[in-house]
């Protein structure tokens, strides 16, 4: 046998696990010395890892993961963006964003509230979304806190997506594949043919869909999943850990396999809750910018600008807001509107504006329930020597935003997915302590 | 701003505080890399990366989740990459950790190479740039879907299915040490065809017309 080939050998058992403790001081000393034995071991790990991304990629009946250079992402920021949904997500390493282009029309824009974008999966431009509108496989991007967008397919299931949140969908043999990339999203799934159940990612958990109703809330660390009807089957990524989310019940896939995985019963909806910024840090998730309380100043959430909508010319339309949204909460909760409910802000600005209170809002049944709105003139503000007021709203007092009128006429009875209070096109500095929802 | 983080005032100076490790820095100081580009850098390396976490395992699957795990960590970190060096650096020492943690939670008694050995290959993976380890990746899989079947059954029952150079004899009915020698041509060939492609890839493109 030659040196070659002894050498060769001795890495293959090396790699096979075969090597005695002896024979492997023999081979680091061989590595130590030898740039080409070195050179040959790392070939050889380059290829098993090759070996198993086609192998894998066979098995999934898809193409091999992309080979990613600098060029190709920043022509394709998509695909950047697949990729990282890709690696968050486990196998799906060759999932959504490696099905073939496809010009197949695949939903249509049912209804939409602010402004939302959406860019096609086979590298269309980006371009601002119209009520009834038919897409392509793709991305739908709604801008904004307050946006909200419902996508109807041709089976009839409906996806809502809320403010600022993202989504990827296409359809592969009849199967429809939705990627929540983050933000929010109600869906009423009609019943999927058999084999073909509708599957969703994030990234930190997979769910199967037969047919049903859920909410979907894709976090920093974790996904929160809410099943209204139905049954969905939710995979946790990171252990691949699957179980059961009957109706009725909510669970969260975390990035931590330690963590609890188990349905456990939604609790009854709130009606009374309070936040005190003043005290409590808020989730990262909600508008605004927040100062904790440091050397006697009180804490305080401050607002945000964020897109509203878009102007007929394309411009957008900028708001500046601070938004409360119970989903986001550790654990998460569920607000009720009640006929005798009461929203109580206490804030500040630095000047006279209009503000808009705005409250996004599901139906108890899980599907989207509209967006109210109420107006503050700058004469309704009756602020203290400190510069502060405290507002208290009656949730019947809100109307709902020209968007929402046509299909939803009250607030009154639904589940408050949010409330976003916001300066209209200038920045106040709005700012506030305290936050509650009340009964009267 | 980067997820969970807030803005805090103190004094007259701008300061950042992370919420999970309650430091801060100054803002002028820090210019994180955002998570598309952590993403990018991160799978341009993959191969390297997953090579290094695979000579450590021996197990595909494994390397691949390990990696995977590793990108998921650099996305939740709580410390900012100030940039790609940076995030490289941290990202093969974490594999590294991984891989070794795997090899004693799952393999008890195997035997890995010493951290020396392992830095020395590192810094040589490290060497290579992006651009030429996509090229070469790119070759390789190239010349593995060319393979004959034979050839790739071997490489994919070893490989893929993880199976011991014993169990892949007994599958295709050779005897250890001509697993061995197969194993170690079907290496060199794919060496040899993955320089042949790079050098054709080269000429293609010398060939190209310059631009006006």
């Amino acid at each position: 046998m030659t040196a070659r080939a002894d050498r060769d050998e001795l890495l293959l058992r090396y790699l096979d696990g075969a090597l005695s403790p002896g024979e492997t001081k023999q081979l680091e000393t061989l590595l130590r010395e030898d740039a080409a034995a070195r050179e040959c071991l790392r070939q050889i790990a380059e290829q098993a890892v090759a070996m198993g991304d086609l192998a894998r990629a066979r098995a999934l009946e898809m193409p091999p993961p992309p080979m990613v250079s600098r060029t190709r992402f920043q022509s394709m920021p998509w695909l950047a963006m697949a990729a990282a949904f890709a690696l968050l997500a486990g196998v799906a390493a060759l999932w959504l964003h490696l099905l073939p282009p496809s010009e197949a029309l695949l939903v249509e824009v049912v209804e939409l509230e602010g402004a939302a974008s959406f860019s096609g999966m086979n590298g269309g431009s980006r371009h601002t979304v119209a009520k009834g509108e038919r897409l392509t496989a793709g991305t739908l991007e709604a801008e904004g806190e307050g946006a909200e967008v419902r996508v109807r397919f041709d089976d009839g299931s409906l996806l809502a997506l809320g403010g600022e949140s993202e989504l990827s969908f296409a359809e592969e043999a009849g199967r429809k594949l939705i990627w929540l990339r983050r933000g929010t999203l109600s869906a009423q799934v009609q019943p999927q043919p058999a084999g073909q159940r509708m599957r969703l990612r994030t990234a930190t958990a997979e769910m199967e869909v037969v047919g049903t109703v859920f909410t979907l809330a894709a976090r920093a660390d974790d996904t929160l999943l809410e099943v209204n009807e139905g049954l969905v089957k939710l995979k946790r990524l990171t252990d691949g850990r699957v179980i059961d989310v009957p109706a009725q019940s909510s669970a969260v896939a975390s990035l931590d396999p330690a963590g609890m995985l188990g349905a456990s019963a939604i609790p009854d909806a709130q009606t009374v809750w309070g936040f005190d910024f003043t005290r409590e840090m808020p989730p990262d998730r909600w508008r605004g910018t927040w100062y904790p309380a440091v050397e006697g100043k009180p804490g305080r959430m401050v607002s945000k600008a964020y897109v509203a909508g878009r102007a007929p010319d394309g411009r957008a339309v900028t708001h500046y807001g601070i938004s409360l949204r119970p989903a986001y909460l550790d654990p998460p909760l569920q607000l009720l509107a009640r006929p005798d409910s009461v929203v109580r802000v206490r804030l500040k600005l630095n000047h006279a504006a209009t503000l808009q209170i705005m409250l996004l809002t599901k139906t108890v049944s899980g599907s989207y329930g509209g967006n109210f709105e109420r107006r503050i003139e700058p004469h309704e503000l009756h602020p203290g020597d400190d510069g502060w007021s405290q507002l208290e709203l009656s949730l019947r007092d809100f109307t709902p935003t020209a968007q929402s009128a046509a299909r939803h006429r009250s607030a009154v009875g639904k589940i408050l997915n949010g409330v976003l209070i916001s300066s209209l096109e200038t920045d106040t500095q709005l700012t506030i302590s305290h936050f509650d929802l009340l009964t009267r | 701003m980067a997820r969970g983080e807030r803005t805090v005032e103190h004094g007259n100076a701008g300061i950042l505080c992370q919420d999970r490790i309650r430091s801060c820095v100054s803002l002028e100081s820090m210019m994180p890399l955002d998570h598309e580009t952590i993403v990018r850098t991160l799978f341009a390396a993959r191969a390297r990366l997953s090579a290094a976490v695979w000579l450590v395992v021996r197990d595909a699957q494994a390397a691949e989740d390990i990696f995977q795990n590793v990108t998921v960590k650099a996305l939740t970190k709580a410390v900012a990459f100030e940039h790609e060096g940076y995030l490289l650096s941290w990202a093969m020492v974490a594999v590294r950790r991984e891989a070794i943690d795997w090899l004693r939670r799952e393999k008890r008694g195997a035997v890995s190479l010493g951290d020396d050995v392992l830095d020395l290959i590192e810094a040589e993976w490290a060497m290579a740039t992006p651009a030429a380890g996509g090229h070469q990746v790119e070759a390789l899989r190239d010349c593995l879907e060319a393979a004959p079947p034979d050839a790739r059954e071997i490489l994919e029952l070893r490989y893929f299915e993880g199976r011991s150079c014993a169990e892949v004899g007994a599958h295709i009915g050779i005897g250890l040490a001509a697993v061995y020698q197969r194993l170690s041509r079907l290496h060199r060939a794919l060496k040899l065809c993955i320089e042949r492609r790079l050098v054709a890839g080269a000429a293609a493109f010398a060939a190209l017309p310059a631009d006006p």
